[in-house]
């Protein structure tokens, strides 16, 4: 892995973020605060394998997801669900 | 009474379900869970908040070792998010089970049909095991059972609705000929709407919104445990025929006067 740590631009839950990198899936949730355990990853519209967290980098252009559980079902619209966010972008993979 | 319910080859002794929505607070939802003697809930899965960590967490709420997540793939609109959606849950989760739903119209949240058939045929393939939200259509049923669902859940009426069993004759038709359990979803107001839904021969029912808006979750949770329970007693005690006249239940002789 590279010494120098320069801001990487992404996408993460459909925003443009930035953060130092490269840097593991791993350190980004620990970055975050997020507990790995409750989460689910998309990395790049492919859903990652909890194990595989410590091992794959995130790179410049990368669109993160991170998904978890929260209360709700169709009844409840993005605003009314306990979490309030709403749910993955409707954008299509390419190709 | 033994009388698990079944699906995909493990017993719940509870044949209620409920949901994690639209509860005045986690606390409540969690004594509402208690109440209802559920052993399995279902939850969506979303986008974690990364700009507020304050908000407490769902499973905080759950006892995992006594109640089965069921995750659920509401706010889809095509088979692609659903399928998408579904996978995250599996990670994210204890088990490869999924509700699947993919909804066809915002306002009154019908299931897309086509799409769910796609999105079942793809999930079921990649090993899961499907639970597809769907209407009171016996064809659909019969397909989404063909396609290896492992049980149908025909609505009762809209989502969050409450208008109870809006026709009661497919439901009972949707019976007759499923070989998975039939788990009615959707459209249960109060307890009479799921001891209905019981004796019609549903194997188990599926509410959040009964529960969450009543006025007093927990004791409407409670109702609908027993009502639950009571709808299988009568189902399998077998009712007696209905008459379009009376029978009287007394000797007609030996009346005094006659």
């Amino acid at each position: 892995m590279q010494e120098f740590r320069g801001p990487l631009k992404i996408t993460l839950n459909g925003d443009p973020y930035e953060v130092a990198g490269p840097l593991t899936v791993s350190a980004l949730l620990s970055h975050l605060a997020i507990d790995s355990r409750r989460v689910a990853v998309e990395h790049n519209l492919v859903v990652l394998k909890r194990p595989l967290y410590e091992s794959t980098v995130i790179t410049e252009g990368d669109q993160i997801e991170i998904v978890n559980f929260v209360g709700g079902g169709s009844a409840c619209s993005p605003r009314e669900c306990l979490s309030g966010v709403p749910a993955l972008s409707r954008t299509s993979r390419a190709g | 009474m033994n009388d698990p319910l079944i699906i995909a080859g493990r017993a719940f002794h509870s044949r209620l379900i409920v949901g994690t929505g639209k509860y005045a607070s986690l606390p409540v939802m969690q004594q509402a869970h208690e109440a209802s003697g559920a052993e399995m809930v279902t939850v969506a899965v979303r986008r974690v908040n990364i700009g507020d960590r304050t908000q407490p967490s769902l499973l905080d709420y759950i006892d995992t070792n006594r109640i089965f997540i069921l995750p659920n793939t509401a706010g889809c609109y095509t088979a692609e998010d659903a399928v998408r959606t579904a996978r995250l849950g599996r990670e994210a989760g204890l088990s490869n089970w999924v509700k699947l739903e993919v909804i066809g119209d915002e306002r009154t949240l019908f299931p897309d049909n086509d799409a769910l058939l796609t999105a079942t045929r793809i999930l079921v393939k990649e090993g899961f095991v499907v639970l597809p939200y769907t209407n009171d259509d016996p064809v659909v049923c019969r397909k989404l059972e063909e396609a290896g669902a492992a049980a149908v859940m025909p609505a009762g009426a809209p989502i969050g609705s409450g208008l109870g069993i809006q026709n009661p004759n497919n439901i009972r038709i949707i019976r007759e000929s499923a070989r998975v359990p039939l788990i009615l979803d959707a459209g249960v107001g109060t307890a009479s709407d799921a001891t209905i839904a019981m004796e019609l021969g549903a194997d188990g029912v599926l509410m959040n919104t009964a529960i969450a808006e009543a006025r007093d979750p927990v004791g409407m949770a409670e109702a609908m445990k027993l009502a639950v329970q009571s709808g299988r007693l009568a189902y399998c005690a077998g009712r007696m025929a209905r008459r379009p006249y009376a029978a009287a239940s007394s000797p007609v002789e030996g009346v005094v006067g006659r």
